[in-house]
C-alpha cells in the first residue's frame, strides 16, 4: 500500500485538471463528484496507509517513494520523492479529511456561484499542493508545496475578483508570505551547503554532527521566518485577517486547518535541528506566546464574525508556537489537528450563518439565530466550547497540555501569556456565539423573515466536525489524566528525539533543569511530583475559561449596554484594539509608502536627475508618466554616456587602489 | 600557428548561418523587394543546420585558428541558446513584422548576422575576436532596433548605438591595456603570464586593463551604472527585436565574460569579484526597484531584465564550475521566459499601437485565457517561484553563490527575487483582477509562428522547472570542458 | 637619454620639439572643438584635427605604417563619411533639445578626464616595462601583413563580416524611400 502514497497528491490535481480544462461543460453534479471523489479517494489511500503503518514496528515506520530526480547536480540530487511517516500520515488524515468535508460544504455553499468549476479547480489544486508539502521528503519539494499553497491561497481569496477590496486583500497575502519564502529559501541554501543533501531524514540524522549550534540557530530562525509567513505569527500575520475576503469555505480549508499550519509542521519536521538552536526554540515560543495573546485582544473588539474567527486562528497557532518552542512537538502538533476539527467546524459555522443572513458579516446586525438555524447553533456552541478548553473537549486536552509543557519546560513568562490568552479566547467565542445565537434580533429590514436553515450538504460536515471536536482529543489524553497518550506514542519515532534534546537545550537555556528532565523520561506526563501542579495549573485554566465565559454571558446577555459603556469609558484601549494596533497603517506608512517612494527615489534619481541633468527633470516627469512619446534627447543620451563615465572612473578607482603603485 | 582547412569544422555553425544570412539577402534583392515569407522558413532552415553543426562539433574540445577560438562543450551549449533565441525570436517576429508592414528579408538577414556574432563571442578565446564578434553583434542589433523607422525606434537606435560606441572604445582600451601588461590577447597566455611573471596581479596596467573590461561587458548586459540606455532601447525598438536583445545579447556577453574572467583572470579574482560583487547588488537592487515604479510593460521588463543581469552577475562573481553551470541554465530559461513573454505582450498589441500600458492588460485573463495563463506562467517563472525554470536557475546560483561563501550576496539576491514579485505578481493583477474597459481592442494579433513559439517557451519553462535534471547535466558537461 | 647632437642636429631636434607640441596641442585642441562645437560640421572638422594629432603621436613613436594606416582609414575614410552623413542629415526639427548646463559639462568632463588620466598614466608609468629585443620589427608592414594572412587571419576575416553587418544596417537605416512606398501600399 505505501508504495502508492503518491496517489494522495495526485488524485486532487487530476480532479483539478478534469474540472480545470473540461469541467466548464459539464453539470454541476458531475463536477461535485469529481471535486469531492477525488479528495475522498485521497482520504481513502491516506487511510490505508496510515493502517500500513500501523502494521510495521514503529522504528521502521517510514516510507519514501521517488517519482523522479528533480534536480541532479554533480554528486547530489534532490528527488521529487514522498515521503509516509507517523507524522506526514497525520497531517495526510487531517487535509484529505477535512479537506473531504469542507468540500461537500463547498457544494451547498457554493450552489448559486457563476465560477462553480474554478473554484472547485481551485479547492483541488490546493489539496495537491498541501498534500505535497507534507508528503515531501525534502526540503525543495515541501518549498513547491509551500509556493503552491500560497498560490492557490492566492487565487481564492481573490476569487471574487470584481471586488478591488478582494483582489488587494489576494496582493497583500502573497507579498507578505514572501518576505517569510525569503527566509525560507536561505535557510534551504544553508541546510544544502553544509549537509548536501535536502532530504529530511539524511539532513536530521546528520544534523547532531555536521553543524554547530550557531549554524543550527541561523537555519531555524530563517526557517522560522518562513512559518511566521505561511502561519500568519508576529509580525507577519497581517494578511490572513484581509484574507477573509474569500469564500466561507476557503477560510475554513486554507486559513483554519491546514495552509497556516503549514509553519508548525515545518517546524515539527526539523525538530532535531531547532532541538539543537534553543536560542530559536525560545524565539518561536516567545514570538507564539505574544501572538496568542496579541491576536486575542485584536478579537475581542471586532464585529465581523469573520474577522474575529480570523484573528482567532492566529491567537491558536500562536498556542502551536509555544508548543513547538518548548520542545513539545507532538502536543503541538496535536493542537494542530484538534485546532483543525474546531475551527473549520467555526468556519463553516460561520459560513452557514452568512448563507443564512444573506451575506451579511456584521455580528451587531445579527441575534437569536438559535431559532431559525438550530443546526447551525448546536454545532457552533460545541465547537465553542471546545476552542474554550473545557474539558472534555477536544482543545482542553491540546491547549493545557502545551501550557503545562510551557510551565513544566521552565518557559514561565510564555506559559503567562498563554494562560491569559485562553481566558481571553473563552471571553471573545462567547461574545460572538450570544451576539449571533442569542439576544433580540438586530437584523436588517431586507433580511428579516428570510432567514434560513442551511441545506444538508453544509449541515451534515457541520456535524461531523463537531463530533471530532468532541472525540478528536480522546486520543491523546495525558498520562496524568488516566489516558494513554496514543497520539504521543504514534510520533514519537519522527519527534521523541528531538523533544528529548530539545527539552535539555532549552532548560539549560532558561536555567531550570529539573522539570524538563522529568518531561523527557515521562514523555509527556511528567514525574510524579509534578503531577499536583499539572492538576492545580489544569483547574486553573478550566476555572478562567469559565471566567471567559460568565463574563461574556453577562456583558451581551445580561447587561447588555455594559459592552458600549466600557467602550467609552475607555475609549483610547477600545480604539486600539478596535483598530488592530494599528498595525495595518503603520506597515502601509513604513514599508509600503517608504518602499514606493524609495523605489520613486531611485528611478527618478538616475533617469531623471542624473541622465537628464537637473535642467530637463520636469519635461523627463511629464514625458515618462504621460506615456512615453519620447522626443529626441540628445541631453537624455549625454547623461547615460556621464554615468557610464562615472560608473568607469568608479571601476578605475576601485583597481587602483588594489594595485601596487 | 597558421590555417588549418580541420579548423574550419570549429565554425561550422556559424557558417551555417551566415551563409543562410546571405541567402536571405539574396532571396530580398532578387524578389524586388515583394513580401517574402520565405525568410521565414530559410532563416528557421539556417538556424536547424547551425544547431546540428553545433552537434557535431561540439565534441572536438579544441582551440582552432591559433587559439582563437574554441569548439568545447561550453560554447556548444552556449551556441544552442542563442540559436534558440534566434529561432524563437524569427518565430514571434513573423506576424508582427507583417501587420506592421515590415516584412523584410533584411530583419532576418540581420538577426542571424547578429547570432553569428554572438556564437563567435561564445566561443572566443582571444581578446581581439572576441571584440569584433561583440561589434558584428552590436551592430546588427543597433540597426534592428531602428528597424521600424518610428521616431522611438530610431532614437533608441540612435542612443544606443552612440553608447555602445562609447563603450566599446573603453572596453578596446582595456584590451590594449592587458596586451601591455601581458603581451597577449589570447586568453590562455594570459592566464599563463599572470602565473609566470611576479607582481603582474597587481600590476596597476593589468588591473586597469580588467575594469575596462568589465566597462565593455557591463554596458552590454546592462549592468548598473551602465544601464541606462536599456530602457529607453527595450521600450523604443520593435517588440520582438527588444525579445532578441534581452536575451541574445545577455546570452552572449556573459558567455564571453564568464569564460574569459574563468579562464584568464583567476589570478586576480579577488579583487574583481569584489567589484563585481558590488555592481551585482547594484544592479540588481536598481533593477527591481526601478521596475516597481513603471506602469509600462515593455518598460518594466527593461528594468527586470537589468535585475536578471544582476542575479546573472552573481554567477560570474562566483566564477565556479557551479556557478558556471548555474548561469549556462539561468540564461537558457531566462532565454524561454523573456521571450515568451514579449510574444505575449506583441499579441496583446495593435498595429502602431503597442498598447504596453498595464491598463491595456485589465480583464485579459478572462478574455483570452491561455494568453493570460502562458503570460501568468511566465511572470511567475521570472519572479523566481517554483515549479518554473526561473526558479531552478536561480536556485543553482544562489546555491553556487553560498558554497563559495558568497553570504550576503546570496542574502541580498533573495531579498531582491522576493520584493521583485511585487511587480510581476502586479501584470497577473491586471489581468484577472480588473475590468476589461469597454473600448478595449478586440482580437489578437497572433498567427500559426507566433503560437508556436509562445507554446514552445511555456513548454520549456515548465519542462526546465519540472524536470531540469537532463539540462543541467548538459550545462554541468559543458563546463566540465574548460 | 644621453645622446649629443651637432649643432645643426640640436636644431633638427627643436624644430621636432616644437612640432610635437604642436600635434600634442592639435589633439588636445581638435578634441574640445569635436566635443563643444554646436554646429555638427564643425564637430567632425575638430575630430579630424585631433586625429591628425594622434597619428603625428604614432610617428614619434616610429610606427609611421600606423600613423599612416591613422590617416587613411580615421582621417580619410571615416570621417569622410562623417562629414557627407552630416550634410545628407535632415536637420533635425525640433533641435531645440536642450544638452546638459555648460559648467556641469565642463567640469564633469575636466574631472573625469582629470581622474582617467591620473589612474591610467600612474599605471602606465608604474608598470614594470620589458623592453621588446626586436622594437623595429614589431610595426613594419612586412610583419604585420604576415600576420594578418597567417596567426591572425581568422581577426582578419572577421573583420570583413563586421563591415558586412555594418554596410547591410546602414543600407536598412538609410532606405528611406522604399519604406515609404511600401507604408503607402500597405494603406496606412
Amino acid at each position: 500500500m505505501l508504495d502508492w502514497i503518491w496517489l494522495i497528491p495526485f488524485l486532487p490535481m487530476v480532479g483539478a485538471i478534469i474540472n480545470g480544462t473540461v469541467g466548464r461543460r459539464f453539470p454541476k453534479w458531475a463536477v461535485n463528484i469529481i471535486a469531492c471523489g477525488s479528495i475522498f479517494a485521497a482520504f481513502v489511500v491516506s487511510v490505508a496507509s496510515f493502517i500500513a503503518l500501523t502494521h510495521l514496528d514503529p522504528s521502521q515506520r517510514f516510507h519514501e517513494v521517488t517519482l523522479f530526480s528533480w534536480i541532479a547536480t554533480g554528486s547530489t540530487s534532490i528527488d521529487l520523492a514522498y515521503l509516509m511517516d507517523p507524522l506526514s500520515s497525520v497531517m495526510t488524515l487531517i487535509v484529505t479529511g477535512v479537506g473531504f468535508l469542507i468540500h461537500v460544504y463547498s457544494v451547498g455553499y457554493m450552489h448559486h456561484d457563476s465560477s462553480y468549476n474554478r473554484f472547485f479547480t481551485y479547492m483541488n489544486l490546493f489539496c495537491f499542493a498541501m498534500l505535497t508539502l507534507v508528503l515531501g521528503n525534502n526540503f525543495l519539494v515541501l518549498f513547491v508545496g509551500w509556493e503552491g499553497v500560497g498560490l492557490c491561497s492566492y487565487l481564492l481569496i481573490g476569487f471574487w475578483f470584481e471586488d478591488q477590496e478582494k483582489a488587494k486583500a489576494g496582493m497583500k497575502a502573497f507579498v507578505v508570505n514572501r518576505i517569510g519564502d525569503f527566509g525560507f529559501l536561505l535557510a534551504m541554501f544553508f541546510i544544502f551547503m553544509h549537509f548536501g543533501t535536502l532530504n529530511f531524514r539524511e539532513v536530521m540524522a546528520a544534523a547532531p554532527t555536521a553543524i554547530t549550534a550557531a549554524t543550527a540557530t541561523l537555519i531555524c530562525l530563517l526557517l522560522f521566518l518562513g512559518a511566521c509567513g505561511k502561519s500568519a505569527q508576529l509580525p507577519l500575520y497581517v494578511w490572513l485577517p484581509d484574507a477573509m475576503a474569500g469564500p466561507t469555505p476557503v477560510s475554513a480549508l486554507i486559513h483554519a486547518a491546514t495552509m497556516v499550519t503549514a509553519g508548525v509542521y515545518m517546524i515539527a519536521r526539523c525538530n532535531i535541528l531547532y532541538s539543537m538552536a534553543p536560542g530559536a526554540m525560545a524565539t518561536v515560543a516567545t514570538v507564539g506566546a505574544i501572538t496568542a495573546l496579541f491576536a486575542g485582544t485584536i478579537a475581542i473588539a471586532q464585529n465581523d464574525i469573520k474577522k474575529v474567527l480570523a484573528y482567532s486562528t492566529v491567537s491558536q497557532l500562536g498556542y502551536m508556537f509555544i508548543a513547538m518552542g518548548v520542545g513539545a512537538y507532538a502536543v503541538g502538533i496535536f493542537h494542530l489537528m484538534t485546532h483543525a476539527f474546531f475551527k473549520a467546524c467555526l468556519f463553516l459555522g460561520s459560513g452557514s450563518v452568512i448563507h443564512g443572513m444573506h451575506d451579511e458579516q456584521d455580528m451587531r446586525k445579527m441575534g437569536n439565530l438559535r431559532k431559525y438555524m438550530p443546526h447551525t447553533y448546536r454545532t457552533f456552541l460545541i465547537a465553542t466550547i471546545a476552542i474554550a478548553g473545557i474539558p472534555p473537549l477536544a482543545a482542553f486536552f491540546s491547549k493545557d497540555e502545551i501550557l503545562w509543557m510551557a510551565w513544566s519546560g521552565g518557559f514561565k513568562a510564555q506559559w503567562a501569556l498563554g494562560f491569559l490568552a485562553a481566558g481571553i479566547t473563552a471571553f471573545y467565542m462567547f461574545r460572538l456565539v450570544f451576539m449571533t445565537f442569542f439576544g433580540e434580533e438586530r437584523h436588517d429590514e431586507h433580511v428579516k423573515g428570510k432567514v434560513h436553515e442551511s441545506p444538508w450538504t453544509m449541515y451534515v460536515p457541520l456535524y461531523v466536525l463537531m463530533g471530532l471536536s468532541i472525540v478528536g482529543g480522546w486520543v491523546g489524553i495525558p498520562e496524568a489524566l488516566g489516558g494513554a497518550n496514543h497520539f504521543h506514542h504514534w510520533l514519537a519515532p519522527v519527534l521523541d528525539t528531538g523533544s528529548m534534546e530539545g527539552a535539555r537545550h532549552a532548560a539549560a537555556l532558561v536555567g531550570d533543569i529539573g522539570p524538563s528532565a522529568a518531561y523527557a523520561s515521562g514523555g509527556g506526563g511528567g514525574g510524579e511530583g509534578h503531577s499536583i501542579i499539572e492538576y492545580i495549573l489544569m483547574f486553573a485554566s478550566v476555572g478562567w475559561a469559565l471566567i471567559g465565559i460568565a463574563f461574556a454571558a453577562f456583558c451581551y446577555l445580561k447587561r447588555t449596554d455594559i459592552p458600549a459603556k466600557a467602550a467609552a469609558s475607555a475609549k483610547g484601549v477600545y480604539e486600539l484594539l478596535y483598530n488592530k494596533y494599528y498595525v495595518d497603517e503603520i506597515y502601509d506608512a513604513v514599508f509600503v509608502k517608504g518602499l514606493v517612494a524609495l523605489s520613486n527615489h531611485f528611478w527618478k534619481f538616475w533617469d531623471v536627475v542624473v541622465i537628464d541633468g537637473a535642467a530637463n527633470g520636469l519635461a523627463k516627469v511629464v514625458r515618462a508618466t504621460g506615456g512615453g512619446l519620447a522626443r529626441l534627447q540628445t541631453g537624455q543620451a549625454q547623461g547615460y554616456a556621464l554615468a557610464v563615465a562615472i560608473g568607469t572612473v568608479a571601476l578605475l578607482a576601485f583597481f587602483a587602489a588594489h594595485a601596487t603603485l | 600557428m597558421d590555417f588549418q582547412l580541420a579548423d574550419l569544422k570549429l565554425i561550422a555553425p556559424h557558417i551555417a548561418l551566415l551563409g543562410t544570412a546571405l541567402l536571405v539577402l539574396m532571396v530580398e534583392v532578387f524578389g524586388h523587394g515583394r513580401r517574402r515569407p520565405e525568410a521565414t522558413w530559410i532563416s528557421l532552415l539556417g538556424i536547424g543546420i547551425a544547431a546540428a553543426a553545433t552537434g557535431m562539433s561540439c565534441h572536438e574540445n579544441r582551440l582552432g585558428f591559433s587559439g582563437m577560438l574554441a569548439a568545447d562543450g561550453y560554447s556548444a551549449f552556449c551556441n544552442m541558446i542563442i540559436l534558440i533565441v534566434g529561432a524563437l525570436t524569427i518565430l514571434v517576429s513573423s506576424n508582427y513584422l507583417k501587420d506592421e508592414r515590415h516584412e523584410h528579408g533584411e530583419y532576418h538577414a540581420l538577426i542571424l548576422l547578429s547570432m553569428t556574432g554572438m556564437m563567435f563571442m561564445a566561443s572566443a578565446t582571444h581578446l581581439l575576436l572576441m571584440f569584433l564578434a561583440l561589434e558584428t553583434m552590436s551592430i546588427a542589433i543597433y540597426a534592428l532596433a531602428g528597424f521600424f523607422r518610428t521616431k522611438e525606434g530610431v532614437e533608441s537606435c540612435f542612443k544606443y548605438f552612440l553608447l555602445g560606441a562609447f563603450s566599446s572604445a573603453f572596453m578596446l582600451y582595456g584590451i590594449a591595456l592587458i596586451y601591455g601588461a601581458t603581451g597577449t590577447t589570447q586568453i590562455h597566455g594570459i592566464m599563463e603570464q599572470f602565473t609566470q611573471i611576479k607582481g603582474l596581479a597587481s600590476s596597476p596596467m593589468a588591473l586597469s586593463g580588467i575594469a575596462l573590461l568589465i566597462v565593455g561587458f557591463a554596458f552590454k548586459v546592462a549592468a548598473f551604472p551602465f544601464h541606462g540606455w536599456t530602457p529607453d532601447v527595450y521600450q523604443g525598438a520593435p517588440t520582438s527585436v527588444t525579445a532578441f536583445m534581452a536575451t541574445g545579447v545577455k546570452a552572449a556577453a556573459f558567455a564571453a565574460f564568464f569564460r574569459i574572467f574563468f579562464v584568464a583572470f583567476p589570478a586576480t579574482s579577488p579583487v574583481w569579484s569584489q567589484a563585481l560583487w558590488l555592481l551585482a547588488v547594484a544592479t540588481m537592487t536598481m533593477g527591481n526597484f526601478a521596475a516597481l515604479a513603471q506602469r509600462d510593460v515593455k518598460r518594466m521588463l527593461a528594468y527586470s531584465s537589468i535585475a536578471h543581469a544582476g542575479y546573472l552577475l552573481v554567477g560570474v562573481v562566483t566564477a565556479t564550475a557551479a556557478a558556471g553551470t548555474g548561469m549556462l541554465f539561468y540564461l537558457l530559461s531566462y532565454a524561454f521566459m523573456n521571450i515568451g513573454a514579449f510574444a505575449c505582450v506583441i499579441m496583446l498589441g495593435r498595429r502602431g499601437a503597442d498598447s504596453t500600458n498595464l491598463d491595456d492588460y485589465a480583464g485579459v485573463g478572462f478574455k483570452y485565457p491561455l494568453l493570460a495563463a502562458a503570460l501568468t506562467l511566465f511572470m511567475f517563472s521570472m519572479a523566481g517561484i517554483p515549479p518554473t525554470a526561473g526558479f531552478i536557475g536561480k536556485f543553482l546560483i544562489f546555491k553556487a553563490a553560498i558554497g563559495k561563501e558568497f553570504y550576503w550576496l546570496a542574502v541580498i539576491g533573495v531579498l531582491n527575487s522576493a520584493a521583485s514579485v511585487y511587480f510581476y505578481l502586479r501584470v497577473i493583477v491586471y489581468m484577472y483582477f480588473r475590468e476589461r474597459p469597454e473600448a478595449a481592442p478586440e482580437g489578437l494579433r497572433s498567427g500559426p509562428a507566433i503560437t508556436v513559439a509562445t507554446v514552445v517557451a511555456a513548454a520549456a519553462v515548465l519542462i526546465l522547472g519540472l524536470a531540469p535534471g537532463f539540462v543541467v547535466r548538459m550545462a554541468e558537461a559543458a563546463m566540465s570542458t574548460f | 637619454m644621453d645622446f649629443t647632437f651637432a649643432t645643426e642636429q640640436k636644431f633638427l631636434v627643436l624644430i621636432a620639439d616644437i612640432a610635437f607640441v604642436g600635434f600634442i596641442v592639435a589633439t588636445l585642441f581638435g578634441g574640445i572643438v569635436a566635443v563643444g562645437a554646436r554646429q555638427l560640421i564643425h564637430a567632425v572638422l575638430g575630430l579630424i584635427m585631433s586625429l591628425m594629432g594622434v597619428a603625428g603621436l604614432y610617428v614619434y613613436l616610429g610606427n609611421h605604417f600606423i600613423a599612416a594606416m591613422q590617416i587613411l582609414i580615421y582621417v580619410g575614410a571615416v570621417s569622410i563619411s562623417m562629414v557627407f552623413a552630416v550634410m545628407l542629415a535632415r536637420p533635425p526639427e525640433d533641435a531645440k533639445a536642450k544638452p546638459l548646463m555648460f559648467a556641469t559639462k565642463i567640469g564633469s568632463g575636466a574631472v573625469i578626464a582629470l581622474f582617467a588620466a591620473f589612474v591610467v598614466g600612474r599605471a602606465v608609468i608604474a608598470h614594470p616595462w620589458v623592453k621588446a629585443a626586436t622594437v623595429v620589427k614589431e610595426g613594419t608592414i612586412r610583419q604585420i601583413g604576415e600576420n594578418l594572412l597567417t596567426t591572425n587571419v581568422f581577426v582578419f576575416e572577421l573583420i570583413s563580416l563586421v563591415l558586412l553587418v555594418a554596410i547591410t544596417g546602414s543600407v536598412i537605416i538609410a532606405k528611406r524611400g522604399r519604406d515609404n512606398t511600401d507604408q503607402q501600399g500597405g494603406g496606412v
